[in-house]
């Protein structure tokens, strides 16, 4: 009897720890935020600046590639979590496609129905375990919030050699609008009838040097992603338009440790690559950076983020994101990507200290990548850095907002950065574009 | 111009650049509305080839071959003031100065900004130019756009040849058309004033990006403009004294373009004078180029003792009106051959020749009259960039192939009689063609572009030009081209790339940009 008792009790027991363990780990739960403490056994805290001296206290929880840039200059500020939430008509959105999100055989994402999506995060609750969550995730940062449309009225590449010294600039301006899979602005979700089979529109031009001045892109990307873009290029020295080969997206843009393919840490036609989830854990990310960057005016009316190491690293605050998924990608087609063997971009689900831990709350935000080399060794690692949610200088009415800081990219193997400070005050959302401006004829006019 | 003018004009470009901002932009003034822009260059060519034989004809045989093709000095300002997203004025302002003649004994003084017109908005006199090159006002109201003013208009998809980029002529006092190749006509095409008006056709569904272009261009003809006698390029025997007539205008084009299944399409139509003239010779006979001597004809006196005592032939420059109807298209071929193509169509029903008639027992005359005919033009194009990782890790080449041709679709007869000639005497074949290729590369985070040309016309001429752009920060940019041309048909009567075997170049240039 009383062995009877015994052997209940633990039958009881080990219920119980496995009912708590499959809480914890059912996929899609996001579990409990762990602070930077807990995750160091105390040894890290806020404040803490860590440098090539004790990197080694954070090496699980930032990429290799990031780990090489400390060990070379970087700091990272550790810092609380701050504010993010994801915007309260997207997360309906997303609540009322639920479901409606499927593969198709092409590895292209389309409603039940057989159309493209048409709004919301695809897959809010992927399944770790699911063959296909590396794809899935990467759709839903595709399809993460960024506005209806966007502009960027300056940013700035830098060229950093490896003195830390600045090698020249540019300033350029970067616009888009969504034409399908529209969530604010009307009309929604789709623009017109007519541009059904378009994703986004984009249009980058530069402003300074003089040599580059006027050089205008315009980018199409379709809803099928196993098309490429559609790419056009004004040449201010030949007055006219040219048409730009799309299947190189790994070329150095204007020269600088960036190609097109790193925007957004991986920016291809999502089913031309394969993917695989690799981790999924709390790490640290450059979330909350703290500076309203504003890079227009003169030198004393600039406000760029503190550098280490001249202008190669950014010095910000870092705060641990209690979900990154890491999804390692490789081109279906090495000759789409003959640099690299492979990239591994990271992407938040939950970030901040106010979201609630609860699929349709993600936000999938990008936040790092490291890429690879074609033998497999480091050699590249970009950035995504946030200043955060709302614009001081407009405090009513932007809340949904969120900001980049910078973006960037490192050459780990030949030691050169490109930073990109954003003028902030000049980003706006939901501006209003039409698809006319988006135009070859507006790549005309602009480029003189 | 006077010293003291030039003085003040360079005294005023350092003052802009000293005043100016911090750092490498643009001088921004009302509140960023209004910017100025710009670059101070100095450009050297050194000329390595044989002695320019159009020269030839008043130059004493001890006379030695000029080592100095050009040494020009310029400042050009853009100055734009964006009132606003509708409402923008933009002008291009440029001070030259030419100073080969001063470097080279060898070189006798020559007209170096030769272009005139009415409208020009140019001060000139042998050495330097001050021109507002462009002045225009972009109007935005919907989806109509429109520019006025003095301006450039760029049609086609063709690197260095002209089929539907006939909107505005070329002055070639300074170079020809393959000359930097990537910075295509741009400081060759001349602006003329116009009106052009886009209109995005809004009610077109069923191509993405509709629009019409239209334009006019309203008052005297101008045309292109070749090298004054004694220039290092001029391309006419000096023993030809040219008078070009200037025919009132308008002319007037129309642009349909629009993207359908991905492939960009264009539909042109341009009514104009031909910009490269047809020139006359009232009562010549044959003469020997290679002579130059006339043996009768239109003769002008000679002025006295000097070195132009030799009779010099009166030819008249003429610009017919004519039909530009062309086409464009191009397509990024992204899945297999990764490569974009593009094609240019022209067909000019009109195009004026010079004819020629022969006379049994009396001799042939050249350049007696005009005969216009029917002539197709087309250039097929391919860019594909490349990876070479064993030469460049991590930046692609640039590959791009052209095959250009010309032939004349009526008139066969004539062209074997071999009486029809174009441009001051040329033979014109039923057929020519011509091949281009480009590679460039770039390196050290674009700092250092290096570019190959290379164009090859069958009948035996080839024009070949390396060159490099260096950039050092933000604001210094150097380049270097070298430009041999030969082939085995040195005969300028031919109009084949070899009749220019004597413009082998070497070119430095250097530009402060701001």
């Amino acid at each position: 009897m009383r062995k009877v008792m015994t052997m209940r009790k633990l039958f009881i027991g080990f219920l119980s720890i496995a009912f708590i363990v499959g809480i914890c780990f059912i996929p899609g739960y996001a579990g409990d935020r762990q602070t930077i403490q807990e995750l160091t056994g105390g040894k890290v805290k806020p404040g803490d600046v860590i440098n090539k001296s004790n990197v080694a206290l954070v090496k699980d929880l930032i990429p290799d590639g990031y780990v090489d840039m400390v060990g070379k200059g970087m700091e990272l500020v550790i810092a609380d979590p701050g504010p993010w939430h994801t915007p309260g008509f997207f997360v309906e959105v997303t609540k009322k496609n639920m479901g409606r999100a499927v593969i198709d055989e092409k590895d292209n994402l389309r409603t039940k129905e057989g159309n493209w999506w048409d709004g919301g995060a695809p897959f809010p609750d992927v399944k770790l375990d699911d063959p296909q969550a590396g794809l899935k995730v990467m759709y839903n940062d595709l399809h993460s919030y960024e506005g209806d449309d966007f502009t960027h009225d300056e940013t700035n590449p830098f060229y950093v050699g490896s003195d830390g010294k600045l090698e020249r600039t540019i300033k350029m301006s970067w616009d888009r609008i969504y034409l399908t899979a529209r969530e604010k602005l009307d009309p929604k979700p789709t623009y017109a009838e007519k541009y059904k089979e378009l994703m986004f529109k984009q249009f980058a031009y530069v402003q300074e040097p003089f040599d580059l001045k006027g050089f205008g892109n315009l980018g199409i990307r379709y809803n099928d992603s196993t098309q490429r873009d559609d790419s056009y290029a004004y040449i201010p020295a030949m007055r006219r338009v040219r048409r730009l080969a799309s299947a190189q997206r790994f070329d150095a843009f204007v020269g600088s440790d960036a190609t097109l393919g790193d925007f957004r840490q991986l920016d291809v036609p999502t089913a031309t690559w394969k993917y695989k989830l690799v981790s999924m854990k709390p790490m640290l990310a450059m979330i909350h950076g703290g500076v309203w960057s504003k890079t227009k005016g003169t030198m004393e009316e600039k406000v760029l983020p503190p550098f280490t190491e001249g202008y190669k690293f950014l010095r910000v605050k870092w705060e641990v994101v209690p979900e990154v998924y890491g999804v390692e990608c490789m081109p279906k087609d090495p000759k789409d990507c003959p640099i690299y063997s492979k990239k591994v971009v990271f992407i938040a689900g939950v970030i901040g200290n106010t979201a609630p831990m609860e699929p349709v709350h993600r936000t999938w935000r990008t936040l790092y990548s490291v890429a690879y080399d074609i033998s497999g060794k480091l050699m590249k690692s970009c950035w995504n850095s946030w200043y955060g949610y709302g614009d001081p200088e407009q405090p009513q009415g932007t809340e949904d907002i969120f900001y980049e800081m910078c973006y960037g990219c490192y050459d780990n193997q030949i030691d050169h950065s490109s930073p990109w400070p954003v003028n902030l005050p000049g980003r706006k959302f939901n501006v209003g574009f039409t698809p006319e401006r988006f135009s070859i004829g507006y790549l005309q006019k602009f480029g003189k | 111009m006077e010293k003291k003018h030039k003085i003040l004009i360079i005294l005023i470009a350092f003052m802009v650049l000293l005043v100016g901002q911090e750092g490498w932009c643009t001088l921004q003034y009302m509140d960023g509305k209004f910017t100025v822009n710009g670059f101070l260059q100095s450009q050297f060519r050194l000329h390595i080839g044989g002695q320019n034989p159009n020269n030839n004809q008043f130059r004493p045989l001890s006379e030695g071959n000029h080592k100095v093709n050009m040494f020009r000095n310029m400042l050009q300002l853009e100055l734009n003031y964006a009132a606003s997203d509708t409402f923008s004025l933009f002008s291009k302002i440029k001070y030259i100065n030419e100073s080969s003649g001063g470097l080279d004994s060898n070189l006798r003084q020559y007209e170096a900004f030769p272009l005139e017109y009415p409208g020009d908005l140019k001060l000139e006199d042998d050495d330097n130019m001050a021109q507002i090159q462009e002045l225009y006002a972009d109007l935005t109201m919907g989806p109509l756009w429109l520019r006025l003013g003095k301006q450039q208009v760029s049609w086609g998809q063709t690197d260095g040849f002209r089929l539907l980029d006939v909107i505005n002529p070329l002055d070639l006092s300074w170079r020809l058309i393959f000359d930097a190749m990537y910075e295509g006509h741009d400081n060759v095409r001349e602006s003329l004033w116009m009106v052009r008006a886009n209109y995005n056709i809004p009610c077109i569904t069923f191509v993405d990006n509709p629009q019409l272009e239209l334009l006019i261009l309203p008052g005297k003809f101008v045309g292109d403009q070749l090298a004054s006698d004694g220039a290092p390029y001029n391309v006419l025997p000096t023993v030809v004294k040219v008078h070009e007539e200037q025919p009132d205008g308008p002319e007037v084009g129309v642009k349909l373009s629009g993207i359908w299944k991905r492939a960009e399409i264009t539909l042109n139509y341009f009514r104009a004078h031909s910009d490269y003239g047809v020139y006359l010779v009232p009562g010549t006979v044959v003469f020997d180029r290679t002579w130059g001597v006339p043996l009768a004809g239109d003769i002008i006196p000679p002025a006295g003792i000097g070195r132009e005592d030799l009779m010099r032939l009166n030819a008249y420059g003429h610009h017919p009106l004519m039909s530009h109807i062309g086409f464009s298209f191009n397509y990024d071929e992204s899945s297999f051959t990764k490569g974009v193509y593009r094609f240019e169509f022209l067909y000019e029903p009109d195009k004026p020749y010079e004819r020629g008639i022969t006379i049994p027992g009396i001799g042939s005359f050249t350049n007696a009259m005009i005969e216009k005919l029917g002539t197709v033009k087309y250039c097929l194009g391919i860019d594909r960039p490349f990876w070479l990782r064993a030469l460049n890790p991590r930046r692609t080449f640039g590959f791009g192939f052209q095959v250009f041709q010309r032939f004349v679709v009526e008139g066969k007869d004539k062209l074997d009689e071999n009486i029809i000639t174009l441009s001051g005497g040329h033979k014109v074949q039923t057929l020519t063609t011509t091949f281009t290729l480009s590679l460039d590369t770039q390196y050290k985070q674009d700092r250092i572009h290096p570019i190959l040309f290379f164009a090859w016309d069958p009948r035996g001429g080839f024009w070949l030009a390396p060159q490099c752009e260096f950039q050092y920060g933000d604001h210094w940019r150097f380049y270097l081209l070298g430009t041999w041309v030969g082939g085995e048909d040195r005969n300028a009567a031919n109009d084949g790339l070899g009749g220019l075997y004597w413009w082998d170049e070497l070119m430095f240039r250097v530009t402060y940009q701001f």
